[in-house]
């Protein structure tokens, strides 16, 4: 299962890189919405674990260029803020879920698992 | 004047002032409106009266002038006519051809008894023949036979006929006064007959007419010598003492001017002070004699009239200023208190919109802050789970086991933490509202089903009064869920132990319904009622509660277009009264 992260907190996405590799997956980071975009070409991920917010790009526009570029990759929302009407607003773009900072680990694990399961059928 | 009701009526401003100078303006207020209204109506109603006062006063004047004015020419008349008859009887007594029977011996003393009949007052008769010597005479004391040629009243008399004097003591020391008249002899020259008449004669008379309704009658000579004696202006034979007063004016005057028209005599009218009186003096000549009569009368002295007329216009003066000045009072104290009542409700109008613009910003404060504080939460969650992981995967080592507690520490930390930032954004999320028919007296009972076993636990009693028939709500059930909860959990709170809580619903009119919750808990301080919906604030010991429960449902109703009150009395309880819309007014509330 091929995980890309996507989040300008270099520090999160790295801890949670690495602790999701020592699970057994292989895992990607990206700190922009341009590098993602570049990473999602190399990479070709599974599931995307995306940002709402960054500095160049928003979480939706990203969200938008991998619904239309790479249809099969399926994306969870990670955002620190309480705002539902971007989280709604996300969901109806395709995301898969809308998590909120800080994340429990074992929730973004079984929600990798679901969709590893999906993706598997 | 613009300057002068501006500085009238208090200035508006939108600050909040002390309670003390808003009172200080209001009595200004007061004051000022009732001084503005007293003086337009008080001013008029002097002018009026005094008006009214004058213009009686000059009636009564007028009318007294002109009967003063009838009774002096009554009086001059009467004392003519008297004057007459003594002419008139001297005339006859000295006949033409009786100059001869006059001078045989007794006479004259046949005649002066006849006359003395008649008239008691003749002292003494006396025959004055052509050579101005006196002939014979009777009465009074004989003196030597005078010779009356050079004297100026011997000279009149021939001259005129008749000859009346002013009234003299004479060398006899008893006031009396002469009438002379001349007789032609038939061998050419005049024969004089005078007599002398006693003073009181005329004194007499002047009393009977002056006992009518006059302070005063006399007569006096041309040059203003008394000739009887006033009842209190001076004495006979003194100088009158009146000096040229003061003129009558306006219709007075015109009422004097008719009068001399009418009469056709000549008058003299004024007003003198006497005494600290005002009186009303008129004179005038007494037809054939040297004499002045003059009248004297107070003015106003038909008191009763002019003292009930002054009476009735003070009373009636005094009865409408009074009236005046109750009514004014009134309507004053009505529109202060009025613009009293308008400018509190301005205030708290003021300040409930102060109050809901702090508590949206500390809610948007609390948001950002919630929002910047996640990542580095998030951050240090993953770090702490890396390190939790990383230790599964190592072998046993020192300290391992504290390492893992302080991991665990840090992981419950981060779990507070993150329970109370996705409070504080759920507290400023707009997330929109659901709309759903909600019979409110289900819900409120599947929310007091919540907290009714832990009531139980202490003896709290819920107690629900339920209007029966009441319409669908259209709002927000879980939001509505959630306030009604942290109510009642805060109200079993606050009871502690063994109390009561009691749920109302009704209806507030035709498009809100009220919901009442009132407890028998420890009430709430004036403080604590002042910052109930703040956020943060608690009363509670720290770790138990976030303060963001009374804030969060200030939100929510808000957010349904509802208004929540609340009564609290420190040691007796706590009541909130609800008022939401049948249709949610998320458009209202904006």
């Amino acid at each position: 299962m091929k995980i890309l992260i996507i989040d300008d907190e270099k520090e999160f996405a790295g801890t949670l890189c690495q602790r999701l590799q020592l699970r057994g997956y292989e895992v990607a980071e990206a700190y922009s919405g341009a590098e993602g975009i570049e990473e999602l070409g190399r990479f070709l991920p599974q599931l995307v674990l995306l940002d709402l917010k960054m500095p160049d790009m928003s979480g939706l526009d990203l969200l938008k260029a991998i619904r239309d570029s790479w249809p099969a990759v399926r994306t969870v929302m990670l955002t620190g803020h309480g705002s539902g009407r971007a989280a709604e607003e996300a969901l109806r773009l395709g995301a898969e879920k809308c998590l909120m900072k800080p994340v429990e680990l074992a929730e973004l694990l079984a929600l990798i698992e679901e969709n590893a399961e999906d993706g598997g059928e | 004047m613009k300057n002068f009701i501006s500085r009238l009526f208090p200035p508006i401003s939108g600050e909040i002032e002390t309670i003390a100078e808003l009172e200080r303006r209001y009595r200004h207020f007061f004051r000022g409106l009732t001084i503005l209204l007293l003086a337009l109506v008080l001013i008029p109603l002097i002018f009026i009266s005094f008006l009214s006062y004058t213009q009686y006063k000059k009636m009564l004047e007028e009318e007294e002038v002109g009967r003063l004015l009838l009774n002096v020419e009554q009086a001059e008349n009467t004392v003519e006519l008297f004057v007459v008859k003594l002419h008139s009887v001297i005339n006859f007594a000295a006949h033409e051809d009786r100059y001869q029977e006059l001078l045989q011996p007794g006479g004259l003393h046949r005649l002066f008894v006849r006359l003395r009949n008649a008239f008691p007052d003749f002292t003494d008769i006396e025959v004055i023949g052509p050579d101005g010597r006196s002939a014979a005479r009777e009465g009074g004391e004989s003196s030597p036979a005078h010779n009356y040629t050079g004297q100026p009243w011997y000279q009149q008399t021939l001259r005129k006929g008749s000859y009346i004097s002013n009234i003299f003591t004479g060398f006899r020391g008893a006031p009396h006064f002469v009438v002379a008249v001349a007789r032609p002899l038939p061998n050419g020259g005049h024969w004089v007959m005078r007599v002398n008449i006693d003073g009181k004669t005329l004194q007499r008379y002047i009393d009977t007419v002056g006992a009518t309704a006059v302070d005063d009658l006399f007569l006096v000579d041309q040059n203003g010598i008394l000739q009887t004696k006033p009842k209190r202006y001076g004495a006979r034979g003194e100088k009158c003492i009146f000096p040229p007063g003061r003129p009558l004016s306006g219709r007075s005057a015109g009422e004097v001017q008719r009068q001399r028209r009418a009469v056709g005599g000549e008058f003299q009218i004024d007003i003198q002070v006497a005494g600290g009186k005002e009186v009303l003096r008129a004179a005038r000549p007494v037809g054939r004699t040297p004499w002045r009569l003059v009248m004297v009368k107070e003015v106003y002295s038909y008191g009763h009239k002019w003292l009930s007329f002054r009476n009735r216009l003070l009373l009636s003066f005094l009865c409408c200023a009074v009236v005046a000045v109750l009514i004014i009072v009134v309507i004053s104290r009505a529109i202060t208190s009025h613009i009293r009542n308008s400018d509190r409700k301005r205030q708290q109008f003021l300040s409930e919109a102060e109050n809901s613009n702090k508590l949206a910003s500390i809610g948007r404060l609390a948001a950002g802050v919630a929002h910047e504080i996640n990542n580095p939460l998030a951050i240090i969650n993953q770090k702490a789970g890396l390190m939790a992981d990383l230790m599964e995967i190592t072998g046993d080592f020192e300290h391992k086991k504290a390492m893992a507690e302080a991991l665990s520490g840090i992981d419950n930390s981060v779990e507070r933490c993150r329970a109370i930032t996705h409070r504080l954004l759920g507290f400023a999320r707009h997330t929109d509202v659901r709309s759903e028919e909600i019979d409110i007296n289900e819900l409120l009972q599947n929310v007091t089903a919540f907290v009714e076993k832990e009531a139980s636990y202490s003896q709290v009693e819920i107690i629900s009064h339920f209007a029966d028939g009441l319409p669908a709500l259209v709002s927000d059930q879980g939001q509505l869920q959630q306030v009604f909860l942290n109510i009642l959990n805060n109200a079993v709170d606050a009871i502690g132990t063994d109390g009561r809580i009691t749920i109302t619903t009704a209806r507030e009119d035709a498009a809100h319904l009220r919901i009442e919750i009132a407890d028998t808990g420890c009430g709430m301080s004036a403080e604590t009622l002042a910052r109930l919906f703040e956020p943060f604030y608690t009363t509670k010991p720290v770790g138990k509660g976030t303060g963001l429960g009374m804030s969060i449902s200030y939100g929510i109703i808000k957010k349904l277009g509802g208004r929540i009150k609340v009564s609290s009395t420190e040691g007796e309880g706590t009541c909130f009264t609800f008022v939401l819309p049948l249709k949610n007014g998320e458009n209202q509330a904006g």
